[in-house]
């Protein structure tokens, strides 16, 4: 009888043995997939060289690690007594705060020593290179105003910033950090650069309001504080703009909503079970009707501290159009056009009733993300003469068609326009435009 | 191929299991040998021939040395087969090292050094190499009469479990169970269990602590306050010990699933009151090699007092050079040569004076500092690295190493410690050697399989990380 029963466990032991084979060769056991950025690692081709030279073994076992069977489960597993027990993380993007709040690795070390780290180690370079691109800003914003578009910043709030007190110590290097965010702030000042600063308003609300401003576990703010921001850049608009928006209303606030969670940084640890039930508060927002209301055409410029904008309000109820130039890349709820090299940049420059640039403050570094060179230089030149400069460029470009060439001598000439068009520098308003802005004038006068 | 890898744990282990339990008991030698040779070739494509060509003439040598009467003869074939074995080891594992030295010489007095193409380490030779010395000097010894069939003869020197890292499984005790071998289910399943403990010994505790000791010596050792000194060389000690001892339980637990009863490599030694005891307890097979096989040839304890201490002081010596070819191994067995011979010379009198506690704390703290040595193979740094043990600075200490490191270290120690508790000794019994009943085995198992997806949520949560004994 005992010696059946072992041999009826080892033979079970065997097969959960297989099992695993089965499931990482075949994975016919549906297992909820881990979160975040997944390189796929493919199988690699057994050949003597690669084999002889042990490339192969290498490259096997990096593929068994990003495929074995129930590797969801065991990750998990492991990342929860990780959290359960030491309050750590595997995962090199998240920071473990004090009662634990999460942040972003980035974020925090944005606080601790600079939100410009990925573009320089060097703070003369970098308020040098920030303040060129206010000064950009500063030109696009004057001769839009001719064209009666309104372009101005959100500068949004940074969860590091908001919330420091939650952050864990500092492990160093200790030096004196440069935030961007409070830098922009003061350049916009001086140059009387259209923004609103909701870094700042963040700080000084966040022991007021009703309501998180940030989730614990998540690194954009919460949907009922993007609700009340959107409200405050609306209003914003309307103070600096005869623009008679529509209004909208902010329902009673309620715990949970099983759509969009605010938890991007706890489902990167990959925990089996959630760290405490979603506590955040939501709310729905109702678009009021307002005959006197118009409906401008909106296009927001920004990182992706939209997407809670947008997925909680009804924007299409207060714009007429609006689309979203993710990092001034891929372009969303635009119907017509779904990247922005292929957008006509001086078109809807013109066409637009307000443009928002918007970013947090991790997301300074990289501000506009050549939006504002490109505004300025299709704003204040002819196409021809842009054309021509690009070629002139590309023929200099070491790439192997002309397609890459231009790629990259746009590039250069959205980095650095000022270089190739010394009109464009200075602190001076540029006083030439593009020819074609009057035919697209005069176009929409004719529609 | 290592145990804690992917490949091995999810294809070779199954497919192995599968292929050796349904095949007739009378194939699964062949069996074993042919999943072997895939084994080392996987990891080793290079030297695969190197092992089994050297492997085939040894076993024709020590034919030949048996059948012959003539005693000349016999060990002109013993002689032989011991420098195929030792002359591989040497060549592969210390040419290198002579090669340096030599050149080392030369240019200091001024003459012209030459160049000399470095020669790749085979894994698992120092282990292989004194395998087959056993068997030549056992049979020779008349101990044992070789083997029949060329095939088992090989499949005792690269039979996978043991062949990377041991234990050295000395002929004598394993050539009944290669000829004929009991099944019991009941084995099977304990060396389930044990693989399974070894398993979790390197990865959640080995690498855990591997891998800020990595972190704290590879800074500025001459910056190190002395309480950071000495909690890296107790994590280090504690990192060798489940590594090691985690790859033998390993070995010895796939032994048991195929029917082989490996001797055992650990027997708790930081609960060794003395150095002489602790080699007795760590890597026990490697002493008994020692001892069989040097020690005893030399003369051993029956010749005068002087002889006996330089026979023990140059077999320490050398199985300090055993286990890597550079100086800082050779020091390292010399530091405990040394010791031994101190505990012979009186100092065993102390221990026994002091008592058992006090006895293990000074052994643990004489076989830490010498882990200094061994781990910090650039002798300067080694230097740097104990002087600040011995600065009493403990002034800038802090905790900074995280809870896991910590919480892992403590439990390592307790583990490492346990021994010396009535409970503890009662727990290694019952975990090791107790034939478990059906309840016993309804809680160890599912148990074991949890700790199987554990330990695999934990090696691809940190990463691949070879045996440290790999390397000698």
């Amino acid at each position: 009888m005992k010696e059946v029963f072992h041999k009826i466990l080892f033979v079970i032991t065997i097969a959960v043995l297989v099992l695993i084979f089965v499931q990482t060769m075949t994975g016919f056991i549906k297992i909820k997939p881990l979160n975040g950025a997944v390189v796929k690692t493919e199988m690699p081709k057994l050949t003597y060289n690669n084999y002889a030279n042990s490339s192969f073994q290498r490259d096997f076992e990096n593929y068994c690690r990003a495929n074995f069977g129930f590797r969801e489960f065991s990750l998990r597993l492991y990342n929860q007594h990780l959290w359960d027990f030491y309050r750590t993380t595997r995962n090199k993007t998240v920071v473990i705060g004090r009662s634990d709040w999460l942040f972003g690795k980035r974020e925090a070390r944005d606080y601790y020593i600079s939100g410009t780290y990925d573009y320089t180690n060097d703070t003369m370079v970098m308020k040098r290179q920030f303040y060129q691109e206010a000064l950009r800003l500063y030109k696009v914003q004057n001769i839009l105003e001719e064209y009666n578009t309104f372009i101005f910043t959100t500068l949004l709030p940074g969860k590091t910033f908001v919330f420091n007190e939650y952050l864990p110590e500092n492990p160093g290097p200790y030096m004196k950090p440069f935030h961007a965010v409070y830098y922009f702030a003061q350049v916009f000042d001086s140059l009387g650069i259209n923004y609103i600063d909701l870094q700042k308003d963040y700080e000084y609300h966040k022991e007021k309001t009703d309501y998180p401003l940030f989730p614990k576990t998540g690194m954009h703010w919460t949907y009922i504080a993007a609700e009340h921001s959107f409200d405050s850049i609306l209003r914003y608009i309307e103070h600096k703009t005869d623009i008679n928006l529509h209004n909208y209303t902010i329902g009673e606030k309620y715990i949970d909503k099983p759509h969009h969670p605010d938890t991007d940084l706890e489902d990167v640890l990959n925990l089996l079970r959630p760290i405490r039930p979603n506590t955040n508060y939501y709310a729905d927002v109702t678009v009021d009707d307002d005959t006197t209301a118009t409906r401008p055409v909106f296009i927001l410029v920004g990182d992706s501290y939209f997407w809670n904008i947008n997925n909680s309000i009804p924007l299409h109820s207060i714009f007429s159009k609006y689309a979203y130039w993710y990092y001034n890349s891929t372009i969303y709820f635009n119907p017509s056009c779904n990247h922005t090299s292929k957008i006509d940049i001086l078109e809807e420059l013109i066409n637009t009733d307000i443009i928002n640039l918007s970013y947090s403050p991790r997301q300074l570094y990289v501000f506009s993300n050549k939006f504002l060179p490109k505004a300025l230089l299709y704003l204040t030149h002819d196409d021809s003469e842009i054309d021509s400069t690009l070629q002139v460029i590309a023929s200099s470009v070491k790439k192997d068609t002309d397609e890459e060439r231009l790629k990259d001598a746009k590039d250069i000439l959205f980095a650095d326009p000022e270089k190739y068009f010394p009109d464009l520098g200075g602190s001076d308003i540029p006083t030439t435009r593009n020819k074609r802005i009057n035919d697209i004038i005069i176009n929409n006068l004719n529609k | 191929m290592v145990f804690s890898s992917n490949v091995f744990l999810i294809f070779f282990l199954p497919a192995f299991l599968i292929c050796y339990f349904i095949s007739p008991k009378s194939w699964r030698n062949i069996i074993l040998l042919l999943f072997s040779i895939v084994f080392y070739a996987y990891g080793a494509p290079d030297f695969i021939l190197l092992l089994l060509g050297s492997t085939v003439i040894n076993y024709y040598i020590v034919k030949l040395m048996y059948k012959t009467d003539n005693q000349r003869l016999k060990k002109l074939y013993c002689g032989l087969a011991i420098t195929v074995s030792l002359g591989l080891l040497v060549y592969f594992k210390y040419a290198n090292f002579f090669v340096d030295n030599f050149n080392t010489i030369l240019s200091a007095i001024g003459l012209r050094t030459f160049t000399f193409t470095k020669v790749l380490l085979p894994i698992g030779i120092s282990f292989f190499s004194f395998q087959s010395v056993t068997y030549v000097i056992d049979t020779y010894r008349g101990n044992n009469k070789p083997m029949d069939r060329l095939t088992d003869y090989v499949l005792y020197i690269i039979m996978f479990p043991q062949l990377i890292a041991g234990p050295i499984v000395r002929y004598c005790d394993i050539e009944g169970e290669i000829r004929q071998r009991d099944y019991r289910w009941s084995e099977c399943l304990q060396g389930f269990y044990r693989f399974i403990i070894g398993l979790s010994k390197k990865i959640l505790i080995a690498d855990v602590i591997g891998a800020q000791v990595d972190t704290l010596l590879g800074g500025d050792l001459s910056l190190m306050n002395s309480g950071t000194a000495w909690i890296t060389i107790a994590a280090y000690t504690m990192q060798l010990y489940f590594d090691f001892s985690g790859y033998s339980d390993m070995a010895i637990g796939l032994g048991k699933i195929m029917g082989f009863h490996f001797p055992e490599n650990f027997d708790n030694p930081y609960n060794s009151a003395s150095i002489t005891e602790f080699w007795r307890r760590w890597h026990m097979t490697l002493g008994a090699f020692m001892r069989n096989y040097l020690y005893i040839p030399l003369g051993g304890n029956r010749c005068s007092k002087s002889r006996m201490y330089f026979n023990l002081w140059v077999v320490f010596l050398l199985s300090g050079f055993w286990h890597g070819a550079n100086w800082n191994f050779i020091i390292w067995g010399a530091y405990h040569g040394v010791w031994l011979v101190l505990e012979r010379m009186g100092l065993s009198k102390f221990y026994e004076k002091i008592g058992k506690v006090p006895s293990v704390i000074i052994t643990f703290i004489i076989a830490m500092v010498g882990w200094a040595v061994f781990r910090i193979e650039d002798l300067n740094d080694a230097w740097t690295f104990i002087t600040r043990l011995f600065a009493f600075d403990f002034q800038s200490f802090a905790w900074s190493q995280g809870p896991q490191f910590y919480t892992t270290l403590i439990v390592a120690l307790a583990f490492a410690f346990v021994g010396l508790l009535p409970f503890g000794k009662k727990l290694i019994n019952f975990t090791f050697y107790t034939d478990y009943s059906i309840k016993q085995h309804l809680v160890v198992w599912p148990i074991a399989i949890f700790m199987l997806l554990f330990c695999l949520g934990a090696l691809n949560s940190v990463g691949f990380s070879p045996f440290i004994y790999f390397r000698f």
